[in-house]
């Protein structure tokens, strides 16, 4: 934290004295200059204003090498039509070296893809235990094998996974009938061309249109063959009819049935919420779930999408950020496939308001067994400032703490110089890049270098992380639900495969623990139905999970 | 282009060269639409610092300023000048309410609130205060003081939907989803086609256990929701923008206006009105303004021309007619003034104006007197008021027919005993009897 001189006078003396700013609980330090990291987003704009400008784009946090830390991988824009470089734009892989350094291997490890990157999802589709990278981009998609020593290879091709070229979004893996093999889900944003392609004036500054103008564009889910090649099954899983502008994603148990569902939020329409029959058919159940509008019944321009069940009562509940004047929706998991709208009565959207918002993520800071909100914002509009100053095109990021009584209290401005840092954010990422048991933050800021936060908090509770390996292939149990159980405390998390705004981060389970010093249960519920419980285990580690290992 | 306030659609300007150089003309000759919205912006808050400079004592001329300012998205102007149009003057309301609604775009409930409270103050029974009040309120979680002054709002306003929609929302926040579902069902009630409140409504009967009514309202709201996806019309052209742009300094140069005229400065107040009808060619209201200011000033021609102007875009509307006879009339143009009377009575023959003063044409003419007779004798039919039966009267005095001008002039008298020219006709025609 970075510290204050005071001169203050005592009886006379002139004495210094050095006192620490006024902090809340929470403290995010901004340590971008000492980290290395020196990545340069682009959204390869020229002033012409395209909307895919708009959206780019999201990052991954995981670990490419296996060594324990977590790495990052930023995507890039490229230059679009009418824009010159001299040096192409890439997505840049960094390696975390440990105690806050990091290198780029961008080159050495073959993701640097050149292409337009908006959405990623990482998740070892070829069950050899090693994360592979899907890049949802502007332009052919691209799927990236993992070698196993630090390098990639393209095999898109060979997968049948390029989705033709389209304005992609949120990408995730997930299991949908529980075969033992990741498939894949890609959303889709809009139809876009150069040729249609038209802008407008608003306070007679050019200004970026509404997504509305292009048509917007359905997913597509593509089932795992389990031989490295994928089918596209959007059809007959239930997943072609629906057209919307996609954006976020996130594929989550929302009932509670054991198989995973998979939730957009669309731009401008009503989200989606695909309830899958277990058998990898989906049916979209936005509107008599309560997930699809506000709760006005207003379709929002939803950005990101997370989900975390903020009020520990067993259920996820689902976090969607937007547009300005528009407030980042919480919706609460009820039960019984019904969600409830309670962005206002739990102050989940404070400080939203004048915010166009991103990437979100469900995200104890303190340890104290409750989950935060934090929530990446930033004006799509570069010039708004000119024309509507209640909204800016540089803003700060929202820190929202949960008071553990069902509300949410914005603490931004007393949680540390990382809070501070006002830029146009997109993805964020959030994991525990130093290993010392709490949950630290990577922020894509559009046009500009990221921002990484280290948690500095000093009032932390105890905490348990929780690493989920499927039985065979001992790759990352994608799907797997743990209800943790801790005294009177009771927690539950899933492992995600792409979440956020168009991100991947959070394969490590976190549990902040409060003060609980052990925890008596932890009942882990792997995809294809089998169960392990584990009692009497020790706080402050990362524990790793095989299925069937209890 | 070149928009300024010597340009008149076909007469001559009376408002004099000096004044016309008092206002600046705003260059929108050959420029992108980018440009013109520009000069327009720049017009708009050159004529709002002028009302300032000039009016440096009046709250209204910083208002006008600081709304220029908020439309043109410089919200801190915008409270700056606000501010000092509140030093000049505190119980300015209006003040308070865009100062609560620009804390609400920013996300600030609290000073909001403060600033709904003023308004509360200033005018208790302002109807829809409340309402967006509790919408404050229920966003800094006081859901129990948002139904206490939405039951309020209810005395002041009891068939607003709105303030229904909210009580709903406010019992729902609150789990009291009978009650909720009780305003949400008046909401649409009282507005049918509130598609959100369906959706609401629905949500409250679900909450509440009514799955199969609850499942019925989420469908027809889907339904609507389609409905009214298809008829929207999305996006924001540059054509609106400009047009945007045009409003904001029209709006502004009519309010100027009315502070020139207040300071009897009649050539600007004339000059801003014109500028006004030039941005924003179809603004009745202030076409109708410019040509009675132009009637009071005596400015004859002035008056006809814009009214004609009306007429050209309101061509069914009678009274327009009526004030082209009695423009004319007073012109000496009889056969224009017989041809507005003439076109009323075709507009609106129900209407007794139109045979009445037509039939005064005819008197002051000597022509058409018998139909002049039938006239004044339809005029009485349709309103039997004293007028009517006076200009009857006079109509058969000059017809010869002096009996019945007499009858008709007791008429006149019994229905306005007092007024002394009916009285002293009267006298005449029955002094030489």
């Amino acid at each position: 934290m970075k510290q204050l001189i005071m001169k203050v006078f005592i009886q006379g003396t002139l004495l210094a004295i050095t006192v620490a700013p006024v902090a809340g609980d929470i403290c995010l330090t901004d340590v971008t200059e000492q980290s290395g990291i020196t990545f340069q987003h682009t959204d390869g704009s020229s002033g012409r204003h395209y909307i895919v400008e708009t959206v780019t784009a999201g990052l991954a946090l995981f670990d490419y090498d296996q060594d324990g830390l977590i790495d990052i991988y930023f995507l890039n824009g490229s230059p679009l039509k009418g824009t010159k470089v001299s040096i192409s734009p890439r997505n840049a892989l960094y390696r975390n070296l440990g105690r806050w350094r990091f290198q780029d291997v961008t080159m050495l490890s073959g993701l640097g893809d050149t292409g337009y990157g908006l959405g990623v999802a990482v998740g070892d589709y070829d069950n050899d235990g090693d994360p592979d990278v899907y890049l949802n981009n502007y332009g052919p998609n691209v799927l990236y094998r993992n070698n196993g020593d630090g390098t990639f290879t393209d095999v898109t091709i060979t997968a049948g996974v390029d989705a033709g070229h389209q304005v992609g979004a949120g990408a995730c893996f997930l299991d949908i009938e529980g075969d033992g093999d990741l498939d894949l889900y890609v959303a889709n944003y809009l139809e876009f061309s150069y040729d249609t392609h038209e802008t407008t004036l608003f306070g007679g500054y050019m200004t970026y249109r509404a997504p509305v103008h292009n048509r917007p564009l359905p997913d597509i889910l593509y089932r795992n063959n389990g031989n490295g090649t994928f089918t596209d099954i959007s059809q007959e899983a239930g997943i072609a009819k629906h057209a919307g502008w996609g954006m976020g994603i996130v594929c989550a148990d929302y009932d509670n049935d054991g198989d995973t569902d998979i939730f957009i939020g669309n731009d401008v329409a009503e989200n989606f919420m695909f309830k899958n029959n277990g058998k990898g058919v989906f049916e979209e159940v936005g509107l008599i779930t309560g997930i699809a509008f506000t709760v006005d019944g207003s379709p929002s321009a939803s950005m990101g999408v997370d989900c975390g069940d903020y009020d520990n009562d067993g259920l996820l509940d689902f976090k969607v950020t937007s547009y300005q004047q528009q407030l980042s929706t919480l919706y609460q998991n009820l039960g019984d496939d019904f969600f409830d709208d309670v962005t206002q009565k739990t102050g989940a959207a404070a400080g939203t308001l004048p915010m166009v918002t991103w990437g979100v993520g469900f995200v104890d800071f303190d340890n104290d067994s409750d989950r935060d909100l934090f929530i990446a914002c930033g004006h799509l509009q570069d010039n708004i400032d000119k024309y509507d100053d209640v909204s800016s095109y540089l803003q700060r990021n929202i820190l929202l703490s949960n008071t553990g009584l069902g509300t949410f209290k914005d603490v931004s401005r007393t949680s540390g110089s990382g809070m501070q840092v006002k830029l146009s954010s997109r993805g964020v990422g959030f994991d525990d890049l130093d290993n010392d048991g709490d949950v630290d933050v990577v922020v894509l800021n559009s046009r500009a270098k990221p921002t990484i936060l280290r948690n500095d908090s000093t009032k932390k509770g105890n905490w348990l992380q929780i690493r989920l390996k499927t039985r065979n292939a001992k790759r990352d149990a994608v799907g797997a639900h743990v209800i943790l159980k801790a005294g009177d405390l009771t927690l539950i998390d899933e492992v995600h495969s792409g979440r956020g705004y168009q991100s991947h981060y959070g394969t490590r389970l976190h549990f902040g623990l409060g003060n609980h010093d052990q925890v008596d249960r932890i009942e882990v519920r792997w995809i294809g139905g089998g169960i392990d419980l584990f009692e009497k285990v020790a706080v402050g580690q990362l524990l790793t999970i095989i299925e069937g290992s209890s | 282009m070149v928009l300024n306030n010597s340009e008149s659609p076909s007469l001559a300007p009376s408002v004099p060269p000096k004044m016309v150089q008092h206002l600046a003309p705003i260059e929108l000759n050959g420029s992108t639409v980018k440009e013109q919205v520009a000069a327009l912006r720049e017009a708009s808050v050159n004529l709002g610092q002028r009302l300032v400079t000039e009016f440096p004592r009046q709250a209204q001329s910083h208002v006008l300023l600081g709304n220029t300012y908020r439309q043109l998205g410089q919200s801190t102007q915008a409270v700056d000048s606000w501010n000092k149009a509140l030093a000049l003057d505190a119980q300015r309301a209006d003040v308070y309410i865009y100062l609560a609604i620009l804390a609400e775009e920013k996300g600030e409930p609290e000073q909001a609130l403060d600033h709904w409270k003023k308004v509360l103050s200033l005018k208790p029974t302002l109807p829809g205060l409340r309402d967006s009040m509790a919408n404050t309120l229920m966003t800094l979680k006081q859901w129990d003081d948002a139904i206490e002054v939405l039951h309020e709002e209810m005395q002041i306003s009891p068939q607003s939907a709105r303030t229904h929609y909210l009580l709903g929302r406010a019992y729902s926040q609150q789990k009291r989803f009978k009650e909720a579902a009780t305003h949400y069902e008046k909401t649409v009630t009282l507005d049918p086609n509130w598609t959100e409140a369906y959706y609401e409504l629905a949500t409250v009967l679900m909450r509440s256990g009514q799955h199969e009514e609850a499942q019925h309202y989420r469908q027809f709201f889907s339904e609507r929701k389609q409905q009214d996806k298809a008829g929207a019309s999305y996006g924001y052209t540059e054509q609106e923008d400009l047009l945007k742009a045009k409003k904001t300094l029209a709006g502004l140069c009519a309010n100027a206006a009315d502070l020139y005229q207040a300071a009897h400065q009649d050539s600007i107040e004339l000059a801003l009105l014109k500028r006004t009808i030039i941005l924003d060619p179809n603004n009745l209201a202030i076409r109708k303004r410019l040509a009675a200011r132009y009637q009071v000033l005596g400015q004859l021609p002035e008056a006809l021309n814009e009214c004609e102007q009306i007429a050209r875009l309101t061509p069914d509307d009678p009274i327009c007619q009526m004030l082209i006879g009695s423009l004319n009339m007073r012109m000496g143009r009889y056969t224009r003034a017989e041809s507005a009377y003439q076109k009323m009575i075709e507009l609106a023959p129900k209407l007794s104006a139109g045979y009445h003063e037509l039939a005064k044409i005819y008197l002051k003419t000597g022509k058409n007197l018998p139909k002049a007779q039938n006239l004044a004798q339809q005029a009485v039919h349709l309103d039997p008021t004293a007028a009517n039966y006076y200009v009857l009267a006079l109509v058969h005095h000059e017809n010869g027919d002096k009996s019945s001008a007499i009858n008709a002039l007791k008429h006149a008298i019994q229905l306005d005993p007092g007024n002394q020219t009916y009285q002293k006709t009267y006298n005449q025609l029955t002094s030489g009897e």
